[in-house]
């Protein structure tokens, strides 16, 4: 009788988890899974919507590799995404390491910080056009104040990635600071008591305690960054289009422009699996260090 | 040494306070350029307080583009997809959470897998499959002819129906409700579907309230998407209102200014009243606006 009670619940709780989770995996399947096996499918053809896909093979990662814009986009956006995850890093760990000191306003400063990051890309760089602008903007007039010569931002094919880098620091910075943050937050006051007593100055503690317990937070960081950053596209397309002279050019945007601009679905198909690959791995790791592959009981 | 404690924390809330300063100065240029006459848009040196307070730029900038349309686009869709992604992340989250049901395992890995697949890879098949929908948007029984689910809401509102993150984010609260209060439940009659929506939900409200706003930025934000999956100035939403604003009055800041403090300000005043709710939904699952 017991036996037969416990089997009933069972069931039904077996039944409840699968109704409960259908919704979601089948959504999952058609707006995730297949459309990436049919994007496997078109990057190996050629195909422009009007006619039947045409098979090509490798065609299309063959014409990868003599495709000057793609060198250039994949150059850009690498070297976008290498400066805005290192310096925002570096900016955000000194920013948490003083708020963590026991200052007064921390949940203040931290609202403030993170607030970039609520705002669209396209809010934000409609107000950086305007700062940014060459001869009557804000920051060139703040550089006025200072005899620097007006600058021309994002005009200038030499300084338009630069200043599309200092941009995405400028927003990135509050989200790198809220984790670490959260990381410091759970070091054990006792180690730093400990160094004390040891007689280790503050940058011994910082170097020896503080970094080194930063590392798998950091790492985690910068993949995470890194993840988002190699995905730039919209605030690219409203600062830039891309220009002066493919100066700012981002994979992404290579992949639109293919796309939806010269109908070449199979070939931008082909750059967004390189893409893939890339995102893939970074992804993989951050489950990793994160453990919640482990977490599957 | 206390006294020298005083110096370093003075310094502290000098370089912190500095950096604040420039984090928020686009914001504040942004405002007050909103509200400053069309004549001084270009003043030299630029004026931080206008010599006269213009209220009246956020009803030309309104009129100026179709705002009232864009806005209710992206009302529309962010209402929507928030809506039905706050049921199916927490009937999932909690599934995952809580109960046992065969291939557990299987979906969860799947689940978290697909997170790894950027919307750059599925954007154009999607474009293609949502094109070529039969019957739909003047297509025939073989998806030629017409537009398909291009330009529909559901279009815009499909893929963030459902979200690896507000599922994982959602698992982490229900696993933290205690199994001896879904016992009791169950022994007390109730079936598994009142159980979690009685019960359960009632008890992870901010971790709905952080996939709420989680989705609800990432909706109301997203410019990739409907770029592609509208075609008609009537479907567009603000983000897209927004940009093609730039082209077309490239010297109206003012205007621009306040249309664009204007389409902030929904999720600014979200971010005032549930600070805590992004901060830490942020930084216990990682996930980002």
């Amino acid at each position: 009788m017991r036996k037969s009670n416990r089997l009933g619940l069972t069931k039904s709780e077996a039944h409840a988890g699968l109704i409960f989770v259908a919704p979601a995996v089948i959504l999952f399947i058609f707006i995730r899974l297949v459309p990436t096996i049919y994007a496997l499918f078109l990057s190996f053809t050629q195909f422009n919507m009007v006619k039947d896909p045409v098979w090509v093979g490798l065609g299309n990662y063959i014409k990868m590799t003599g495709d000057k814009e793609f060198f250039i986009s994949l150059q850009n956006t690498l070297v976008y995404t290498i400066f805005n995850v290192i310096i925002s890093a570096a900016v955000a760990l000194g920013v948490a390491v003083l708020l963590n000191r026991k200052i007064r306003f921390v949940g203040f400063f931290r609202a403030i910080y993170y607030m970039p990051q609520i705002a669209s890309w396209i809010a934000l760089s409609m107000i950086w056009t305007y700062l940014l602008n060459p001869p009557y903007g804000l920051v060139n007039y703040i550089l006025s104040l200072f005899n620097i010569s007006k600058a021309p931002w994002l005009s200038s094919p030499s300084m338009a990635l630069p200043t599309l880098i200092m941009i995405a620091v400028w927003r990135n910075v509050g989200y790198d600071v809220v984790i670490y943050l959260a990381a410091l937050q759970g070091i054990q006051p006792s180690l730093y008591e400990a160094a004390e007593i040891d007689g280790a100055s503050k940058l011994q503690q910082f170097l020896n305690i503080t970094w080194k317990l930063l590392i798998p937070t950091t790492v985690y960081i910068f993949i995470m960054t890194g993840i988002f950053s190699l995905q730039a596209f919209d605030q690219v397309f409203q600062l830039t289009a891309g220009g002066p002279a493919d100066a700012t050019i981002t994979v992404v945007l290579q992949i639109y422009r293919q796309a939806f601009q010269f109908g070449q679905m199979g070939y931008a198909c082909a750059l967004a699996f390189v893409l893939f690959v890339v995102i893939f791995i970074l992804s993989g790791m951050s489950l990793k260090i994160t453990g919640r592959l482990g977490e599957t009981e | 040494m206390k006294k020298r404690n005083v110096i370093v924390n003075s310094v502290c809330y000098v370089i912190l306070g500095l950096g604040s300063v420039i984090i928020l100065l686009p914001f504040i240029i942004m405002v007050s350029t909103s509200l400053t006459p069309a004549a001084e848009v270009f003043a030299w040196p630029p004026k931080l307080i206008p010599s006269k307070i213009m209220f009246s730029n956020y009803p030309d900038a309104v009129a100026a583009i179709d705002f009232g349309r864009y806005f209710i686009n992206s009302t529309i869709i962010t209402v929507t997809a928030t809506g039905i992604s706050l049921f199916l992340n927490s009937s999932a989250g909690y599934a995952l959470a809580k109960l046992r049901f065969p291939g557990k395992r299987l979906v969860f890995l799947f689940i978290l897998g697909t997170i790894m697949i950027p919307v750059q890879v599925t954007m154009i098949p999607m474009f293609i499959m949502f094109r070529r929908f039969p019957l739909i948007g003047g297509n025939n029984l073989f998806g030629v002819g017409g537009t398909g689910l291009i330009d529909t809401y559901l279009a815009l509102i499909l893929p963030n129906m459902a979200t690896t993150m507000g599922i994982y984010l959602l698992r982490e609260f229900f696993r933290s409700v205690p199994t001896e209060l879904i016992q009791a439940a169950r022994v007390d009659g109730a079936s598994e579907y009142r159980t979690f929506l009685q019960i359960c939900l009632p008890l992870s409200g901010p971790g709905l309230i952080a996939s709420g706003i989680f989705n609800f930025t990432n909706s109301w934000n997203d410019f990739l998407w409907p770029l592609i999956m509208t075609i008609s100035p009537e479907m567009k939403t603000l983000q897209l209102g927004l940009s093609q604003y730039q082209g077309q009055y490239f010297t109206d800041w003012h205007l621009m200014m306040a249309a664009t403090l204007l389409s902030c300000l929904p999720i600014l005043i979200l971010y005032f009243i549930f600070q805590k709710g992004f901060v830490e939904g942020i930084s216990s699952s990682g996930i980002k606006g």
